[in-house]
């Protein structure tokens, strides 16, 4: 009698279950992995803090490293093969992707958060601690999180399309594990990345459906709650399942494209009809600090004083984005084929952090600026409930309602371009590595991140599940270190091995042997 | 071509090292020898001349002209340099010292392999000596075929990258034969960033391997290829393949981290328990036809 075996990816139904427990976790017993979420999380914030300073140095670092030195000649995929988007669609889904609702959420909340409530060796509310919220909204959101993002994708990118191995996080350990990535070790980082795109996604899914009904309710005067959270989560949920079922080309290009469309209208508009002068005076002053002080703040871990702001703001950002960096990282590779290592990262270290702080400015500066001229009271909005600060801020500036109804579009297209493009990585992971995965697993992993945002905003459980995502960090950190060694040894191969094999080869060796590089 | 050895000397080497030594040097066809002595200081320690008197006597009576040196300043740089004046080698007698002791006081001959451009050769005796193999016997023993008259071979192991020391090397090889010796060439490296280049890597490998064992012209030559850092791996294959001599080239270009951590050759030198021979790069082989009538009838 012929026996059907169903092979089942272990990748998919490990991932599915640890995700599955600690969702049902959270809903049922939000208080228990609260406290031990919470637990973990402040040890290794606290204990661990240097090493993630320090990891993201290096990864800035080896991002510089690469670009200026002969291995940014190498191209991510075939020598004669040419980028797949054209530059504007590139960068719009680099920044939909890599900052996304995160940077609308943030853009006026933390400027304000960090000018009334700076290290205890700054005065609350003074010019200094005014100049150092914007040094440091600018370098939390700058270069260093695109440096850990590119050493993911770069890495990501370069063993796909260079090297002809499945897109996954696994295989960029080949010239350190060899076959080993095909066992337990290589399953283990892939899960890992699994768990903790879920769980980020996840959280930020949940933080933006809060950000929309503020908008909504400041719009409309629709009732906020979670009724409304709700709906906006249903509705949302549907349109990017819809634009998940259209692949990578379409729905997220065209999806990428909206929003930087809309950002830059929203960009002019407040930057026109806020201080405009004030904001470009900010602008100036903070990229020079921001320059100024990159490698000062880069190894700041402030152990006499300002340790705990430190450890709850850098500390937390850099473990934040090493936690996006699986997703973020294989979202990026697959839409940079065809660009060399150097157009690569100068193109994602510069363009993508230029945009942001352009960002910062025009919405951190218009609020700091109602702040202290203006005499409106944002701070307060903003630190009791940062998702309506930036509508407490439009709220100052003529044609409130226009930028309004701009922010909450914005808001709504960044959550299902985020949710999109998670679901086609989580996807893509749990099929080895395959580009065009079912839409069974697309529509699974779709109806996962939603659930899990919903159930964890019902049940209060949603800060629990981002701090799972930043202890998934710590040992990704350690990951992305060893990463870096394995894309430089591969790099360094290519350029020294297989290019001397390839000219013995040519002349000595018997054509069957078919050696030489690809 | 390895006619006439530079013996650096510090006073403190055994009688049995030297005869050791000397038994060995007499193998390789040496026959003249410049018995080396560098003091630290301006002043030689009496104690010290005697002790070169005394190896002089003991190479003289084994029926290799011996002369004698001293030189005063930093060991390595002295040896180098009186090498390149008047020698077509540097022969050490190994002695071991710990991690802690290399870290405080240096290692001569490490350095030493760093800075002379002339083939240095580390002889340690107890392996030589014994032939005994240090390292999982019976796996050891199944790769090699023991002689007619039962003795094991004398396993020489020369590590290659496939380089343009390759050339230099290969007269060394020949010369470094003796009756019943079991060349195995070696190579070991880095794996290939991705299967298929991987396979690429292996099939040149083998292919390499096989044209450099035509090219030996030697009746027992065996080869191997391991995946892996050549630093980390080199001192264990030779051991797991009972290497009495351990032959390599030395590169002369390093990576960064290399000039700080040291070269192969450098780290190995303390590794293994075979002995070594290290031939630096472009290093002029004059080969005479006395050299190659020698190499064979060894």
């Amino acid at each position: 009698m012929k026996r059907t075996m169903i092979r089942i990816n272990p990748v998919f139904s490990v991932s599915l279950t640890i995700v599955g427990t600690l969702v049902v976790l959270g809903a049922v017993a939000p208080d228990l992995l609260d406290a031990v979420s919470a637990q973990v999380h402040e040890v290794i914030l606290e204990r661990f803090g240097f090493a993630y300073l320090l990891a993201g140095l290096a990864f800035l670092l080896f991002c510089l490293f690469l670009a200026f030195s002969r291995f940014g000649n190498i191209k991510l995929g075939a020598d004669e093969e040419k980028p797949q988007y054209s530059y504007f669609g590139w960068f719009s889904m680099l920044f939909a992707a890599g900052m996304g609702i995160g940077l609308v959420f943030w853009g006026v909340a933390e400027p304000l958060s960090h000018y009334v409530s700076p290290p205890e060796y700054l005065a609350a509310s003074s010019p200094e601690s005014a100049a150092f919220a914007m040094r440091y909204s600018f370098f939390h959101w700058g270069v260093h999180p695109w440096a850990i993002y590119i050493v993911m994708s770069l890495s990501l990118a370069y063993f796909s399309f260079r090297r002809g191995m499945p897109p996954l996080i696994s295989s960029c350990f080949y010239p350190l594990l060899g076959r080993k990535i095909y066992g337990p070790i290589g399953q283990t980082i892939d899960i890992l990345a699994v768990f903790a795109t879920v769980f980020g996604v996840a959280t930020s899914l949940g933080l933006g459906a809060l950000q929309i009904g503020g908008g909504l309710g400041e719009l409309f005067g629709i009732p906020g709650g979670i009724g409304t959270t709700m709906v906006i989560i249903v509705v949302v949920t549907v349109l990017y399942l819809m634009s998940s079922m259209t692949g990578l080309d379409k729905g997220i290009q065209i999806l990428s494209r909206t929003n930087v469309m809309v950002a830059l209208v929203l960009l002019a508009g407040m930057t026109v009809l806020g201080p405009t002068f004030f904001i470009l005076d900010l602008f100036t002053d903070t990229l020079g600090a921001y320059l100024a002080n990159l490698l000062p703040m880069s190894l700041t871990t402030a152990p006499f004083a300002g340790y705990r702001w430190i450890n709850s703001w850098t500390v937390f950002y850099w473990a934040w984005w090493i936690s996006w960096s699986p997703f973020v990282g294989l979202f990026v590779a697959g839409i940079s084929r065809g660009r060399t290592v150097r157009e690569f990262i100068v193109g994602a270290l510069a363009v993508p952090a230029l945009l942001t702080f352009v960002w910062f400015s025009v919405f951190g500066g218009a609020a700091l600026h109602a702040q202290i001229s203006g005499g409106a009271a944002v701070a307060e909005v903003a630190l009791q409930d940062s998702a309506a600060a930036l509508f407490a801020v439009l709220q100052v500036y003529p044609l409130s309602g226009l930028l309004s109804v701009l922010a909450v579009l914005l808001l709504a297209v960044f959550f299902i371009t985020s949710a999109d493009s998670a679901t086609f990585v989580l996807a893509m992971m749990t099929s080895r590595g395959s580009f065009s995965p079912s839409a069974v697993k697309r529509f699974t992993w779709g109806i996962i991140q939603s659930s899990a945002a919903a159930v964890l905003l019902l049940s209060g459980g949603l800060e629990a599940l981002q701090r799972m995502a930043i202890v998934a960090a710590l040992p990704f950190m350690v990951v992305m270190l060893f990463m870096m060694r394995s894309l430089l040894a591969a790099m360094r191969y290519e350029l020294t091995i297989e290019a001397v094999q390839g000219e013995i080869a040519e002349t000595e060796i018997p054509a069957n042997n078919s050696l030489g590089p690809t | 071509m390895l006619n006439t050895a530079l013996l650096p000397l510090s006073g403190r080497e055994t009688a049995r090292r030297l005869r050791t030594l000397v038994a060995d040097l007499t193998q390789l066809g040496t026959r003249r020898v410049l018995l080396l002595h560098v003091a630290s200081g301006a002043r030689t320690a009496p104690g010290r001349r005697r002790r070169l008197e005394e190896a002089q006597e003991l190479f003289t009576d084994a029926g290799i002209a011996a002369t004698t040196e001293l030189r005063s300043g930093s060991p390595p740089f002295q040896i180098a340099t009186a090498a390149r004046e008047s020698a077509d080698y540097v022969a050490f007698c190994w002695r071991r010292k710990s991690w802690l002791q290399r870290t405080v006081v240096g290692s001569t001959a490490g350095d030493t392999i760093r800075l002379s451009d002339t083939p240095v050769y580390v002889h340690k005796a107890a392996l030589t000596r014994s032939r005994w193999l240090p390292f999982p016997a019976a796996e050891a023993a199944h790769l090699h075929q023991s002689s007619e008259d039962g003795s094991d071979p004398y396993v020489v192991v020369y590590a290659t990258d496939f380089g343009p020391a390759d050339a230099d090397i290969m007269p060394y090889l020949r010369r470094l034969s003796r009756p019943h010796t079991q060349l195995v060439l070696l190579h070991v490296a880095r794996r290939a960033p991705d299967p298929a280049a991987e396979q690429r890597r292996e099939a040149y490998a083998e292919h390499n391997l096989k044209r450099l064992a035509g090219e030996c012209g030697a009746s027992e030559v065996t080869y191997r290829a391991v995946t892996g850092s050549p630093k980390r791996h080199l001192a264990h294959e030779a051991s797991r393949l009972g290497a009495h001599l351990l032959v390599l080239g030395k590169r002369d270009k390093q990576s960064a981290l290399e000039t700080i951590l040291g070269s192969t050759a450098e780290t190995l030198v303390h590794q293994t328990r075979a002995s070594l021979f290290i031939v630096p790069p472009s290093r002029l082989v004059v080969s005479t036809p006395a050299d190659q009538t020698e190499a064979g009838s060894r």
